[in-house]
């Protein structure tokens, strides 16, 4: 790495990636399965687009942890395939007319169909309501998983089901554990 | 543009935030004794991730390549037509180029077949053939004008 630069150049991101351990691949791996849930990408398709992407030229500055960094490529590239949808025409017609000639025409709306729309929203919600169904059997990991959702903190989950610091914490663990045996076992929502 | 609300979508991506940062607080041991709990092997899944960024990198190479050689074709088309847009025309020359390669014996044969017609051909067709032929590379550019109108 060099002295100066404050952002890996195109060799030293690939040499960091290249030198990941094994623990930093199994939580690269994580963090793509936690942001492919309900979304119409799996998670190899994901992990690609995101080296892809970081190797076209983006800025991983030299204090930033490789796997944080790819995180946020990850984030991106999901954020992008959102918009490419939105954006992409669709086979639903807003209008019919005719032309100069008289001839008909058909006009397309670029905006999202309510169908997909509801795809989306339908895909969302059951995700979520896969997730929460695994821990029907644990009042408070539910609660710190609806909380999650909700944006809560952790100060306002451990008041809210009365753990302590190291019981949340155990909890958390119990959470992510269950979750990584899904993924193991190839989770699906459908 | 950004994502349409879509609050499931919005609190998934919560939940999403909130186990990631969980995973990159947990450490080494904990990862990696999980994963064997569930009977995976650390090595063999580092060794396949590995491929798959291997497999990312040509893809990003090829993409590189294809963008530097798109942009080489463009750069080239683009400089073409200015040259050609530069030049003025000399009809007269150009017919009289024509002509010439009717006694070519090395002239294909389906230039040799316009240049027996060049008679019967309008200014347009005469400068849309020399064209062709210079962007074909048939004519070195000196030789498909003279400079003179």
């Amino acid at each position: 790495m060099s002295q100066s630069a404050a952002v890996l150049s195109h060799e030293e991101m690939k040499s960091a990636i290249r030198a990941l351990t094994p623990a930093q691949w199994l939580r690269l791996r994580g963090i793509a399965f936690q942001l492919v849930r309900g979304r119409p990408m799996d998670m190899e398709d994901l992990l690609q687009e995101a080296f892809v992407s970081a190797l076209d030229g983006r800025n991983c500055p030299t204090d930033v942890d490789i796997v944080v960094f790819l995180r946020g490529v990850m984030r991106s590239v999901l954020s992008n395939e959102a918009q490419k949808a939105q954006r992409r025409p669709k086979m639903a017609y807003s209008a019919v007319g005719a032309d100069e000639r008289g001839e008909t025409i058909e006009y397309r709306d670029p905006s999202p169909t309510i169908e997909e729309d509801f795809i989306d929203r339908e895909n969302a919600a059951a995700a979520r309501r896969y997730v929460l169904a695994q821990f029907d059997d644990d009042p408070d990991a539910r609660v710190i998983l609806e909380g999650d959702i909700e944006g809560w903190s952790a100060e306002e989950l451990r008041a809210y089901t009365g753990l302590d610091k190291v019981a949340y914490a155990s909890k958390r663990r119990l959470i992510i554990r269950r979750l990584n045996k899904m993924q193991a076992k190839g989770e699906s929502h459908d | 543009m950004t994502e349409k609300k879509n609050p499931d979508r919005e609190g998934l991506d919560r939940l999403a935030d909130a186990l990631i940062d969980d995973i990159l607080n947990a450490s080494d041991e904990e990862i990696l004794e999980e994963f064997r709990e569930n009977g995976g092997d650390p090595e063999q899944l580092a060794a396949d991730m590995l491929a798959l960024f291997e497999r990312s990198v040509m893809i990003a190479n090829k993409r590189h390549l294809t963008e530097a050689r798109a942009g080489a074709t463009a750069d080239r088309a683009a400089a073409d037509s200015r040259k050609k847009l530069a030049m003025p025309v000399n009809i007269e020359e150009m017919r009289r180029q024509l002509r010439a390669v009717k006694s070519d014996p090395n002239a294909p044969e389906k230039l040799t077949l316009a240049a027996r017609k060049e008679s019967e051909l309008s200014d347009a067709d005469i400068v849309s053939l020399m064209e062709d032929l210079f962007e074909l590379g048939a004519l070195p550019p000196e030789e498909g004008n003279d400079g003179a109108s």
